[in-house]
């Protein structure tokens, strides 16, 4: 009945069935936490602090180099009654995400798909998809795409060359710029990739030889195999995208040189806030702003947690 | 049959499809042209790289060229300019401490978020959801706005001009980012494998070193790679906690090889990044092996 | 030469006598300078490039061998970096004992107590600021208190490209012109230019350019109460550009990114527009640019245009300051008068930030075979302006940094059409009143 267990010596202790319960829940929690210690750690030591902070200073007029003036809820007010751009900063933001987050995420699983079959030259393919996230975000690269689309730059004289003859500049024109940005980031899509690839080596190759033995085309099978059971990780690369997304700031202050233009075509949320802390120095209308946007990419994580329920499959389920 | 056998290495899959058609087969149109995509999306995504590798060894004076070629303008000056650094530090120098930190970072990691991502993923423990919705949050709130209380916070503790703003909070799971993923991951994971190893008497501790990590070889292979880059190219947590150039990171000194108020040094400038670039390549081509060889299995025995 | 009468004359022509006046008086003020040994560690912070490191590194060797002592540590970032790190050290009092300053920047840490007030230091003769002219002065003054010793100054001129000039088969510039007299000008130019080249980059929304208009046409840039000058002349300075760039004589708009960022791709530096406004050190890199491109050409410069007899060239400084968080007051002292005065750290660093301002020190590098011969050119055409008394000042307020970003914005969408100008104007003055109060 109570045979010794190696191992586990809290295995060994045989005890009442209910109480067998609640002990079990104890000890559950109890590994939970220990697990959990680093992190606990260091939300207290280094997140919780700075982050209690910022939503006080959301409340204040603090230019950084004074004292924090209570205010309420003055800055948020402001930010949504007499700030119209706020509302370019979100739209700016929305229309990249859009755009930039579905096209990511097309290009990443289906070159990880490819990429998977174990194709020829498979290490040097995946190695130049990646090299763009390696190097995206350096100044070099800023240089580089305005030359490509500046009005004589690269990709006007390849439309010249080919019979479109421009000298548009879609790197200085506010109706193009943007998406510009959204290519930059779009080239960048390796970073996915990767993740992709990872996920599609924990899929079971019997699976496929299964569905084949079945009659299953290509397609079927992406959709009834590779799919679910890459599920919890599209669903991780959308909601990090998307939160990233949110959050784009690098390489709009790099090209556009910190001025989110022109005419604010470019002003990223997070360098507009980067622009009323820093350059402004009005850092707690920074801080309300930092937060709305934790609550409207709160909202859309929240989301999509909630469609995911119905969508990702998990092997532990 | 309900076995389930893992999924093979590269090598097998490759050998499979030699052994159809023979050593010497022509490849078949299928191949032809998904290798013809293949290549043509790589020039597209490799074209700036081959720019900035051919600038590297241009002479200043023509960085206006889009052309890959240095031709007649060819000098190696940039490379031994910028090798020698800034004021007296050598870029060897910087080198070595993006290494430092890196490698601190990736440690710290790969320690931290897998033992926290396995708490959420395998653990019931009162308040989890609250948890993991609170560790999620702190990714998105944006750096700037906690940039100035977390630093005032690390000077308080002693902390600037070190590299521990770098250190500590990774091995303090602070990043979400990879404890999000390896959840993910985890999750994959079918729980009978646990369940098994659970009747043989094993406790979370055990389950965890000795099922759930090894399963994990390519996640943990993304976490340590990613983490690597993000750290090797971070440029702002240098830029506002180290003072002294000898501790300086790449990205930190390479941003002053261009300033606006004086003379641009480009070739220096690419010519290092080119240079910067090579460790994070070979980083990523060593890992590369534990994409593509992890093993994952979903087996339940017999 | 120029016959207009400049308003800066009368105060540069008592340069010395004014400044000898200030310091004799010092013995009856009121708070001390602290004294004591120059010794200990301070830090230098500056932004540069490796080459400016070096030059620095030289100059902090000069000082420690003259005070054994002490010794300076340097922090050396990028401009913009420099600047972004500038504001989070502050938050934390942890600025470097000698901080390098912007006349265009320093106005917020001044207001806000961050910086030392530097005049008993000056009083005490610590700090000697006899040899730096009282107008160079003025550019580091808040509220006539000296918060900032410039060290290197720069001069906002209208520059051509002499060889394209001479192509077209047009005169010259001069430095009397008025704004119209430069359009008209501009046009004449535009005429005789190559295929795909511009007369002149476009200033739309440039700050600096702005202020000269300002002053050119009689107004002030600020006051007390934030904006002193009048709409019109603001509408008016956007549909100038608006005008030039719609004739094709300025460059689009959409050519403004490659306005900014590295001097050596600007579009004069690239020969693809014939003028523009630029700082009198960077004439020589854009020369040098030039004939890396194959297009050799002198860049000359002439005085910005002006609808008066007053300046319109507007002076600005880099300098250096001391935080009141210092530790170490007297070697931070000790330091920066070594830094703006000694002849020999002079040499050394050969006025690599701004032109420098002590005249002793212009003198040695203009003897010194070792100086570069931009150096020299940026020094004698310094002089040049000094002598004419044709520079004038104008104050940098806090929220300078909000405005020059605005004023780009509503160019832009101005320009563009996204909004009328009157529009953009009044958006300009309301951005104003929140940003200068």
């Amino acid at each position: 009945m109570t045979a010794t267990i190696p191992g586990d010596a809290t295995a060994n202790i045989v005890l009442p069935k209910n109480k067998r319960g609640a002990s079990r829940r104890r000890r559950e929690n109890i590994a939970g936490y220990a697990f959990m210690l680093p992190w606990m750690l260091g939300f207290v030591l280094i997140v919780g602090g700075p982050v209690v902070v910022s939503l006080y200073l959301s409340f204040t007029d603090y230019s950084i180099l004074g004292d924090p003036e209570w205010i309420g809820l003055e800055n948020y007010e402001r930010m949504f009654t007499s700030d119209p751009r706020f509302w370019a900063a979100l739209r700016v933001t929305f229309t990249y995400l859009i755009v930039s987050v579905p096209l990511v995420q097309v290009f990443a699983l289906f070159l990880a798909t490819v990429l998977n079959r174990g194709i020829r030259g498979l290490t040097v393919y995946r190695a130049l998809f990646y090299v763009p996230s390696l190097i995206g975000g350096s100044v070099a690269i800023a240089i580089l795409w305005r030359f490509i689309f500046q009005s004589d730059g690269l990709l006007n004289n390849f439309l010249t060359a080919i019979g479109i003859p421009t000298d548009y500049s879609w790197i200085g024109t506010p109706s193009t710029a943007l998406s510009t940005l959204i290519l930059l980031n779009v080239w960048q899509f390796g970073a996915a990739m990767i993740i992709y690839l990872a996920g599609l080596r924990q899929v079971p190759t019997e699976l496929y030889e299964a569905a084949t033995m079945d009659g299953a085309g290509v397609w079927r099978k992406f959709i009834s195999i590779t799919l679910p059971m890459l599920s919890p990780i599209i669903f991780f690369n959308v909601l990090m995208n998307i939160v990233a997304a949110f959050q784009a700031f690098n390489t709009a202050y790099v090209v556009s040189n910190g001025t989110g233009g022109p005419a604010d075509s470019t002003l990223f949320y997070t360098l507009y806030l980067y622009q009323r802390g820093f350059v402004d120095f009005d850092m707690g209308y920074a801080s309300a702003l930092g937060w709305v946007l934790l609550i409207i990419s709160g909202g859309v994580a929240a989301l999509l947690f909630w469609l995911s329920r119905r969508v990702v499959f998990y092997g532990d389920e | 049959m309900s076995t389930l056998t893992s999924n093979p290495p590269m090598q097998e899959v490759v050998a499979r499809r030699r052994r159809r058609g023979g050593p010497d087969a022509p490849i078949g149109r299928k191949q032809f042209y998904r290798h013809l995509m293949l290549i043509a999306m790589a020039s597209v995504m490799f074209y700036p790289l081959a720019w900035m590798l051919g600038a590297s060894f241009r002479d200043d004076s023509q960085i206006s060229d889009p052309g890959i070629w240095p031709g007649q303008y060819f000098t190696v000056d940039g490379y031994v300019e910028g090798w020698e650094g800034i004021a007296g530090v050598p870029f060897a120098r910087f080198l070595f401490n993006s290494f430092l930190v890196s490698g601190l970072c990736v440690l710290g990691n790969l320690i931290a978020c897998s033992i926290t991502a396995y708490a959420f993923a395998r653990i019931e423990f009162r308040f989890k959801g609250i948890w993991f919705a609170i560790m999620l949050g702190t990714l998105m709130l944006p750096h700037h706005v906690i940039l100035i209380p977390q630093y005032i916070l690390f000077r308080e503790f002693d902390w600037l001009n070190t590299y521990l703003p770098f250190f500590i909070p990774k091995i303090l799971a602070t990043d979400a980012f990879f404890i999000f993923l390896l959840v993910q991951f985890f999750r994959a994971i079918p729980r009978e494998l646990d369940e098994a190893a659970r009747l043989d008497g094993c406790g979370h501790v055990r389950i965890f070193v000795r099922i759930i990590l090894p399963l994990s070889k390519p996640a943990l292979a993304t976490t340590a790679i990613f983490t690597f880059i993000y750290s090797w190219n971070d440029f702002f947590t240098p830029l506002i906690y180290l003072t002294d150039t000898q501790l300086y990171t790449v990205p930190l000194a390479l941003r002053s090889f261009i300033d606006a108020t004086a003379s641009s040094a480009f070739g220096s400038l690419f010519a290092m990044s080119i240079v910067s670039l090579l460790p994070v390549l070979g980083i990523f081509i060593a890992f590369q092996k534990l994409l593509v060889e992890g093993i994952a299995t979903s087996g339940m025995k017999g | 030469m120029s016959m207009k009468i400049r308003r800066t004359s009368a105060v540069l022509g008592t340069v010395a006598v004014g400044a000898l006046a200030l310091s004799a008086c010092g013995g009856g003020s009121a708070a001390p300078a602290p004294t004591g040994e120059v010794e200990g560690e301070i830090s230098y912070s500056f932004w540069g490039s490796p080459t400016r490191a070096e030059k620095v590194d030289a100059v902090i060797d000069l000082f420690e061998t003259e005070f054994p002592d002490a010794s300076v540590s340097a922090e050396v970032a990028e401009y913009y970096a420099y600047v972004e790190r500038l504001t989070v050290r502050a938050a934390g009092d942890d600025l470097a004992c000698t901080t390098g300053m912007q006349s265009t920047f320093f106005a917020t840490y001044a207001d806000n107590g961050v910086l030392l007030a530097l005049d008993d230091l000056i009083a005490s003769g610590q700090i000697d600021t006899t040899d730096i002219p009282e107008d160079l002065m003025a550019a580091g003054q808040i509220d006539g208190k000296q918060y900032m010793i410039p060290t290197g100054t720069f001069v906002r001129l209208l520059a051509y490209n002499e060889e394209l000039v001479k192509g077209a088969g047009v005169d010259a510039p001069d430095d009397d012109m008025t704004w119209e007299d430069w359009a008209d000008w501009l046009h004449d130019l535009q005429g005789g230019l190559p295929e795909g080249v511009y007369a002149a980059e476009n200033d739309g929304g440039l700050m600096f350019t702005l202020t000269s208009w300002v002053i050119g046409h009689g107004e002030t840039m600020f006051d007390e109460d934030g904006l002193a000058f009048s709409k019109e002349t603001l509408a008016d300075y956007f549909q100038y550009w608006i005008d030039l760039a719609d004739d094709g004589v300025a460059m689009p708009p959409a050519s403004i990114p490659e306005q900014n960022g590295s001097l050596e791709l600007t579009p004069i530096a690239l020969g693809k527009a014939a003028t523009g406004t630029r700082d009198i050190p960077h004439l020589f890199i854009m020369e040098q640019a030039l004939a890396g491109n194959g297009k050799p050409s002198a860049v000359k410069s002439v005085s910005m245009p002006s609808e008066s007899d007053e300046s319109a060239n507007v002076l600005g400084s880099n300098g250096i300051s001391i935080p009141e968080s210092c530790d170490n007051v007297v070697t931070a002292a000790a330091f920066t008068d070594f830094f703006a005065n000694d002849p020999a750290a002079g040499l050394a660093f050969q006025s690599d930030n701004g032109i420098v301002t002590n005249t002793a020190v212009q003198d040695a590098l203009l003897e010194d075979a070792e100086t570069p011969e931009g150096v020299k050119r940026n020094i004698t055409t310094l002089r040049a302006l000094t002598d004419a008394g044709d520079l004038t000042t104008s104050t940098y307020p806090e929220g300078l940094a909000t405005l020059s970003t605005e004023l780009l914005r509503l160019y832009q969408s101005a320009a563009f059409g996204e909004i009328s100008v009157d529009d953009a104007v009044n958006e300009f003055f309301t951005s104003a009143e929140s940003a200068l109060n």
